[in-house]
């Protein structure tokens, strides 16, 4: 059975957010100074249009770049972050299963062999991280036991 | 998922959740954990890896820096699994495995927690006189509440971890 999780990280969407709303402020501010002198209501339209730009183009820079997709099955999993290219592993690959936290304070399962680890961010994922870990520690062990020594 | 008395289970993940949420910061923050993880042919419930040296921003990130040392540290949990049986003996064993991970993974203190539903005296007396100043064993007897930590300051210490 396949599982899909693709939640919106409202702290990315924010920054997304946030960056296109600063540019437009600092422009208004840089080169159009008049506006301090014009009606309240003009720079209350002003203020609100800034705001639905920034939603709008931080809404698109969020899906383009930070935006997780993960989906797995008893086989393998696939994760997608914005319009990167897809990461595809199967459980098999790996070999030991541990929690990690960031120095953000976000949860990921360390995925690793002898190789380089791969982390799946649980926390971004808005999973259970310790409960997220069990189930991939099940899926990591039945994959190994089905393709053998 | 290997099943363990309830208590139990419940204990070392109490303990696991505590000290990934920070519970250690007083002396480690304690960032990666492994569950049923075999060392030297001792599988310990769970085995959590930190750093003296804190993460943080700017200021606290300079601080530990300059104030803390840059040790790594370990915690190896173990509890009383159905038909495992710690006794003297069996400690020896899991100290040496300890001291072997120590030793390969360059970890400079380590804790060693034992969670056992039983009374076990001939063990709470032996985790009393380990004395090597770079390990704190700590043996936490649930059912009677009680906790019995080795001579060792990291022992003595190690009891603010755990909450029963």
């Amino acid at each position: 059975m396949s599982h899909i999780y693709s939640p919106i990280q409202f702290y990315s969407l924010l920054k997304s957010c946030m960056i296109f709303f600063v540019v437009q402020a600092v422009v208004v501010v840089l080169f159009f100074s008049s506006i301090w002198y014009s009606p309240p209501l003009y720079r209350i339209v002003m203020f609100l249009i800034n705001i639905a730009i920034s939603v709008f183009l931080g809404w698109r820079l969020y899906k383009q770049r930070y935006h997780l997709i993960l989906s797995y099955d008893n086989k393998g999993f696939t994760l997608k972050q914005g319009h990167k290219e897809e990461i595809n592993h199967e459980w098999s690959e790996f070999s030991r299963v541990s929690l990690i936290r960031t120095e953000h304070g976000d949860f990921s399962i360390r995925l690793s062999t002898n190789g380089d680890p791969f982390d799946l961010p649980a926390s971004k994922l808005k999973l259970d991280p310790f409960g997220f870990r069990w189930e991939v520690t099940e899926l990591v062990e039945a994959s190994r036991k089905k393709k053998g020594p | 998922m290997k099943q363990i008395s309830m208590t139990t289970e419940e204990h070392v993940t109490k303990l696991e959740k505590a000290l990934m949420a920070g519970r250690g910061r007083w002396i480690a923050d304690f960032n990666e954990s492994s569950r049923n993880c075999e060392i030297n042919g001792i599988v310990f419930d769970a085995f959590i890896e930190g750093n003296t040296r804190m993460k943080g921003f700017l200021l606290s990130r300079l601080y530990s820096f300059l104030a803390n040392p840059n040790y790594s540290v370990g915690c190896f949990v173990l509890s009383t699994k159905s038909g495992r049986k710690l006794d003297p003996s069996s400690l020896t064993r899991v100290l040496a495995a300890v001291k072997s991970c120590m030793k390969s993974k360059e970890i400079k203190w380590s804790w060693l927690f034992i969670f056992s539903a039983e009374k076990a005296q001939s063990l709470s007396r032996m985790i009393q006189r380990i004395d090597d100043k770079d390990i704190g064993a700590v043996l936490v007897e649930i059912n009677s509440r009680e906790i019995f930590y080795s001579s060792s300051y990291l022992g003595k210490q190690a009891k603010r971890f755990v909450k029963i």
